[in-house]
């Protein structure tokens, strides 16, 4: 009987991956005036497992780079080896290589040997320093065994079963050893035992998603039946309201089985931090709240990249260097703070520093230089979104940090992407908070239901800043385009009949609604005929169950059965902008 | 009767790599992460044979094995310890706790089906 190993593969790779992060968070967090035993013993773990489990399945360079390792975190624990801050880094480096390794044979690519066996090589330097040392401390550990107090300790855990040995003092050793250990690892067993979990496909998932999906369409479609129901048929009701509740905590239920808690991510700025800190010679510590936060999985590693370039900014920009902080009366380490909380259906995830906040002169000076600004007396919330536009930078000098070509326009778009929104706030000397707005799920979203020449789409709630009917006064026209002014700001009119029903029937601006968009930090008006109501909806892929549409991010099944577009509110804007520009070259050309 | 095997490790991939090649071998397996959960499994099961990975996080081997052997049930049970390193002390402190046997990792399947024959044919 043979039984094919690849089949364990893949929950090598993930349990290898997971032993590695913890290995980082551990090691990145290690103080060495305050060393935790059980600490040391889970790391070793970490690496004998990621040992045994790449022996067993064949991926030898993992096993020769985890079994050095495993040897030098051996002598640690045993007190024998000291972990000083430069061999953290040669065993973080050994990680980076790790975590190479196993991408390499996940994905059946060839495997970096020079790079491999160059970090053997320091792993086995770090070995060559401590051998020595090992050798005189067995010596002396035998002796140590002869001790009554040792002998008494170990008399009392042996089981009556010991059979007779041939070496009994090595014996001693090794069992003391153990037993203390077992004492150790004992105090965070409560914490474990109450997370028991299973590993289960992600396509499982998100296939029960789809069916919840649509178990919520169905819902929406009963509750019309609820409506339209006589009243007397009261057990038609009872039960209806029965269903409603419990899909409703059934979407709920399943929706957190996609969620992952931020740690997730949260864990790697610590080595980010300590890294850029070195680099920049400033004192930085870092402080995690809310790391529990749940948050989709389809979302958390798309944060990576934006709070990565956060944490950078604050770091090179804001903080101020040691001796500058002293001299203002600051402590000499700066905090940077990574919070996250959740409210109502939002994620808020902050990076907080104490620097210097950001320099509205500059950014002022900068932004009027480049005419993103017409003058220069603009308010603190104006302010500070300018540095949001693409190709902003007020660094003299671009550093190998954050001067990566990257700007906070990327960052910005990418946390779109997910559909939330990056608030900046900042106070002069004091520090500047960054915050990201996340909505909960990207599966089910709010939205309102607008009406446009008999059809009906849903606008992202989120997008939308207000609603409102205009007065005549508040429209105007400049050649064939509609201006609104609100609160003595212009914005431009989209007509949603333009784009999607060029043919119907487009009322005036004061007949209709209007709808202010917020897409980044441009704002502009949408005309759609009526508002229909807000509404949960399931948002459907048009590429997977149809075609890719212009304008449209998605659709939704309505209660009655019909479909709804979900509008994709930046391309409408992009698309109009268009339309302009190429109506104003045909009007050139005629002239 | 099919034989109920009990098999203990900390890493889910072998975990499952043992469980699927003894299942496959008309065993009946069970699996437990560490030491504590395996000792409160076998307080409600009666396994015919433990194999048991030494270093885990909770309860490593060693100990569950000496639990094990002050049990009545288990005192004659056959146990078997998988180990990276099969050093004589190593050997010794497998005896000592109690173990009926040991086993190197990494093994393959074949093996540990031989291994698991040997050790219930006994």
């Amino acid at each position: 009987m043979s039984v094919d190993l690849g089949q364990f593969h893949d929950v090598f790779f993930a349990e290898t991956r997971e032993h590695i992060q913890d290995m980082e968070a551990l090691f990145v967090s290690y103080q060495p005036e305050n060393i935790e035993l059980e600490s040391i013993n889970r790391v070793f773990r970490a690496a004998h497992s990621i040992k045994g489990g790449s022996g067993m399945f064949g991926f030898s360079a993992l096993t020769d780079l985890t079994h050095l390792m495993e040897n030098f975190l051996d002598l640690v624990r045993k007190e024998k080896a000291e972990l000083t801050s430069a061999k953290i880094d040669t065993l973080l480096a050994a990680l980076d290589v790790l975590s190479v390794t196993v991408d390499a044979y996940e994905n059946n690519e060839a495997l970096d040997n020079s790079v491999i066996s160059e970090c053997k090589q320091q792993l086995s330097h770090l070995l060559d320093n401590c051998e020595h040392l090992e050798q005189a401390d067995t010596d002396f550990g035998f002796f140590n065994t002869d001790d009554s107090d040792d002998f008494g300790f170990f008399a009392t855990t042996e089981p009556s079963t010991d059979s007779p040995s041939n070496e009994p003092h090595d014996l001693h050793v090794h069992v003391a050893t153990l037993t203390e250990e077992s004492t150790n690892i004992s105090t965070p067993a409560n914490k474990q035992a109450m997370q028991q979990s299973i590993r289960v496909n992600t396509d499982k998932i998100d296939n029960l998603i789809n069916i919840m999906g649509e178990l919520v369409i169905a819902d929406v479609m009963l509750q019309q039946v609820h409506c339209d129901t006589p009243k007397e048929h009261t057990q038609i009701h009872r039960a209806l309201e029965l269903i409603n509740a419990n899909i409703r905590d059934m979407q709920d239920a399943v929706m957190s089985m996609r969620m992952m808690p931020l740690s997730f991510i949260f864990n790697r700025f610590p080595r980010l931090l300590r890294e850029l800190a070195k680099e920049l010679n400033k004192e930085v510590n870092l402080d995690i709240t809310g790391a529990e936060t749940e948050i989709d999985k389809g979302m958390i590693e798309q944060l990576v990249d934006p709070l990565t370039h956060l944490i950078r900014n604050s770091i090179d920009h804001g903080v101020e260097l040691p001796s500058t902080r002293e001299e203002i009366g600051k402590p000499r380490s700066a905090t940077v703070t990574l919070a996250a909380q959740q409210k109502g259906s939002y994620i808020y995830i902050s990076v907080i520093d104490d620097g210097m906040g950001l320099h509205k002169q500059k950014i002022l000076e900068t932004a009027y230089a480049n005419n993103l600004i017409k003058s220069m007396d603009l308010s603190d919330e104006d302010t500070w979104p300018l540095i949001l536009q693409p190709g902003f930078s007020t660094a003299t000098t671009v550093t190998n940090i954050s001067g990566r070509g990257v700007g906070m326009d990327v960052v910005v778009k990418n946390i779109e992407a997910l559909g939330g929104k990056l608030d900046i706030i900042s106070e002069s000397g004091k520090g500047a908070t960054f915050t990201i707005r996340l909505p909960l799920t990207m599966a089910i979203i709010e939205g309102m239901k607008v009406a446009c020449a008999g059809q009906t789409y849903i606008i992202p709630m989120h997008n939308i800043v207000e609603s409102f009917r205009p007065t005549k006064e508040q429209v105007k026209t400049i050649t064939d385009d509609y201006l609104i002014n609100i609160r003595e700001q212009y914005l431009p009119i989209v007509a949603l009949h333009d784009l999607l029903h060029p043919e119907a029937y487009k009322p005036h601006p004061e007949e209709s609604i209007m709808m202010i968009i917020e897409v980044g930090h441009k704002r502009y008006c949408l005309h759609v005929d009526n508002l229909l109501g807000q509404q949960q909806v399931v948002i459907k892929s048009l590429e997977k169950n149809y075609k890719a549409v212009p304008c449209m991010s998605g659709a939704t099944i309505m209660a009655d059965g019909s479909v709804a577009f979900i509008l994709d509110v930046e391309q409408l804007a992009l698309q109009t902008l268009q339309r302009t520009k190429q109506q104003l070259q045909h009007e050139a050309v005629d002239e | 009767m099919e034989k109920h095997i009990l098999v203990v490790d900390d890493s889910p991939s072998i975990r499952q790599m043992v469980e699927v090649t003894l299942s496959g071998s008309k065993y009946k397996v069970t699996v437990a992460p560490d030491g504590q959960e395996a000792l409160d499994l076998c307080q409600i099961h009666d396994f015919d044979f433990v194999l048991t990975d030494q270093n885990m996080p909770r309860m490593d081997g060693l100990t569950l094995i000496k639990s094990l052997r002050k049990m009545t049930e288990y005192r004659q049970k056959p146990i078997v310890m998988l180990t990276t390193e099969a050093s004589d002390a190593m050997k010794a402190q497998g005896r000592a706790a109690g173990a009926t046997g040991w086993m190197v990792k990494p093994f393959d399947p074949d093996k540990l089906v031989m291994v698991t024959e040997k050790v219930l044919s006994r």
